[in-house]
């Protein structure tokens, strides 16, 4: 390593900024949550094609395993290998590192008391609260709170709320810091640390104890499009527009057009959600205003995309070439897909069509998985290596881990957005409910076959980290650890 | 590396789809709105819209703020400064972030052996 004295430097050093120990550890405490969520998944779709291993046990049960699916990826995978990434990014970015080292290993070991609490109590607390005498007067629910994405507990929510508050101080503290003009990736991550917080809180606490009946519903709505639109997609595109130029070594093909995206996506989003309550009692001038509002996002995510489109022209080689580019660029085409999926459902004749159906399911896959975990394996698929100065084990183990990932998940949102139309068909022809069921085995076999697909993958990447971690150890590379704060003698200038 | 200033096309591109994100939704809120106020003044049924519409409000009329305080600061005077100053800040870092020479993931090409070397050269043993 070139060893220059801080005298002579401009620029701080990677060392002085970023602790790849905590990246790594959020990386792989993610990855174990990926796992966990996949099991969880493929036990769902094994119960829906009736052969459910687990049947008749009743701390297994489907309901409780497919809440345990959904928030383990939510909070267990994507928030942790978002903070992962950030601890890289932001410091970098900024030029800065974090506020406290110590801050970001309490948040990191809090946040696992949170993700472990809510397993814990949506698999244990309907059972303890209904079998203990002394926990069944408890004014509040051990188990699921009934809030779709938002099923943590309410014993867990104030923890979960002062831990989001904990990472929005901490990293906020290097971007506040900073001078001049911010690159757009500080202004997502900025927005995402204060809606995120917002939204957790407006969605946990809001219909819980103050609001009812329709109005909670509508709160509701914000909420789990919110949770999507202002956790993850702020983060995950900030994410994009810091890796994507690196890797490419090139800049954004327009950083104003980014900031107009980025713009567009704060005014506009936050409405978006009552889109998922066409046909309810929420007055139609509400319904019609989220529908508004998803075309203007229509319009800011089109920003995006031409941008990201025009930023790789010229070097599209990059996409065979070089792999987390490939995930990265990938994720951006399911992105392209799903909004143009929204496009579709926000039309109040095609939600009549598919609204309870599994075109949902597969449009929510295509999001969480074909978007923002593709995003971040690829992020991971480019750090790992070089947190362990150590080249991946296997290039092939790469390429099955991409391919049977991207695959495996486009055939499973496409099967369960055409078993949506068959659904949606056969409820529209007044059958019995029983015949929508065995016309969509057929699809839920498939979708069994491309979760295995995905999973398979998974296993690749996990023995090539595996590997990989084996050479890194034989060859005795050490990684970069920050040194004690403060660092006074970080350049306080050049920051964007 | 080479950078190179951007394109005007670029920025044209740039007013053009803010105009057209801007013009139609900023129509289509405003009327909306005017019409949860007639609905709100003529029937109490409408106030339970108040809850999220107030949240949008009051989140908007934070980033209004925001996006106030960083135009007055001068944050887009040079709109395309911070992409290459991002780069050039990245390329810095790595200088004394990584070994010379160092690919995490080379190319089937560029790859000389499969498994994979370390970056001291040696061959893994398993």
């Amino acid at each position: 390593m070139i060893d220059v004295q801080p005298a002579e430097r401009e620029t701080p050093r990677h060392a002085d900024l970023v602790d790849e120990r905590i990246v790594l550890t959020y990386f792989l405490i993610a990855l174990f949550y990926l796992s966990l969520s996949m099991v969880a998944g493929l036990l769902m779709a094994l119960q829906l094609i009736r052969h459910n291993p687990l049947d008749g046990i009743e701390l297994l049960s489907p309901g409780r395993w497919r809440m345990v699916h959904t928030n383990v990826i939510a909070y267990g995978f994507l928030a942790n290998a978002f903070l992962g990434a950030l601890h890289w990014s932001v410091p970098r970015l900024m030029l800065r590192p974090v506020l406290d080292w110590r801050l970001s290993w309490f948040i990191l070991i809090a946040w696992q008391v949170v993700v472990l609490g809510t397993g814990v109590g949506i698999v244990l607390g309907p059972t303890l609260q209904a079998n203990v005498s002394a926990l069944e007067s408890l004014p509040f629910a051990l188990g699921a709170q009934g809030l779709e994405w938002g099923e943590t507990p309410v014993w867990i929510d104030p923890l979960a709320l002062a831990g989001l508050l904990l990472v929005a101080v901490n990293f906020m503290a290097p971007i506040t810091k900073s001078r001049g003009p911010m690159y757009v990736t500080a202004w997502y991550f900025m927005a995402a640390f204060v809606w995120t917080f917002l939204t957790y809180a407006m969605g946990n606490f809001l219909p819980q104890y103050s609001l009812t009946g329709t109005s909670a519903g509508a709160v509701g709505g914000l909420f789990i499009h919110d949770l999507v639109g202002l956790f993850v997609t702020p983060l995950g595109w900030g994410l994009m527009y810091y890796f994507v130029p690196v890797m490419l070594k090139k800049p954004m093909w327009s950083h104003g057009l980014s900031l107009v995206g980025f713009w567009g996506l704060a005014f506009f989003y936050p409405l978006n959600g009552i889109h998922h309550f066409l046909y309810t009692p929420i007055p139609m001038f509400l319904q019609y205003g989220a529908i508004v509002s998803t075309i203007a996002v229509e319009m800011v995510v089109t920003t995006v995309i031409v941008n990201f489109f025009a930023t790789i022209w010229g070097s599209s080689r990059a996409l065979i070439t070089n792999l987390p580019i490939r995930w990265f660029y990938t994720g951006m085409v399911f992105y392209g897909i799903t909004c143009f999926q929204c496009a579709l459902q926000t039309t109040l004749t095609f939600q009549a069509l598919i609204h309870f159906s599994d075109w949902v399911v597969g449009h929510a896959h295509l999001v969480m998985f074909g978007v923002f975990s593709m995003w971040l394996l690829g992020i991971m698929t480019y750090l790992f290596p070089r947190i362990w100065r150590t080249e991946w084990w296997s290039r092939e183990l790469c390429e099955w881990h991409y391919w049977l990932s991207a695959v495996g998940l486009f055939a499973m949102a496409l099967d369960l957005t055409l078993a949506g139309v068959f659904q949606g068909y056969y409820w529209a022809s007044l059958q019995p409910w029983e015949v929508s069921v065995e016309g969509s085995q057929p699809f839920w076999v498939v979708r069994v076959f491309a979760g295995l697909a995905m999973m398979a993958g998974q296993v690749c990447f996990f023995v090539n980290l595996y590997m990989t971690w084996r050479l890194s150890r034989e060859a005795g590379v050490s990684r970069v650890v920050p040194e004690p704060q403060p660092q006074a003698h970080l350049a306080t200038h050049g920051t964007n | 590396m080479t950078i190179r200033r951007a394109r005007p096309a670029s920025q044209w591109v740039m007013l053009v789809m803010a105009a057209a994100v801007l013009v139609p939704c900023l129509l289509g809120f405003g009327t909306k709105f005017l019409e949860f106020i007639a609905l709100y003044r003529g029937d109490a049924e409408g106030a339970f819209a108040i809850s999220p519409i107030l949240n949008y409000l009051l989140a908007s009329f934070g980033f209004l703020l925001l996006f106030g305080w960083a135009a007055l600061g001068g944050m887009f005077h040079d709109v395309e400064a911070p992409k290459y100053t991002m780069l050039e800040n990245e390329t810095l870092l790595d200088e004394d972030a990584l070994p010379r020479g160092f690919i995490p993931l080379k190319t089937p090409a560029s790859s000389a052996a499969r498994p994979g070397r370390t970056v001291t050269g040696r061959k893994p043993r398993f």
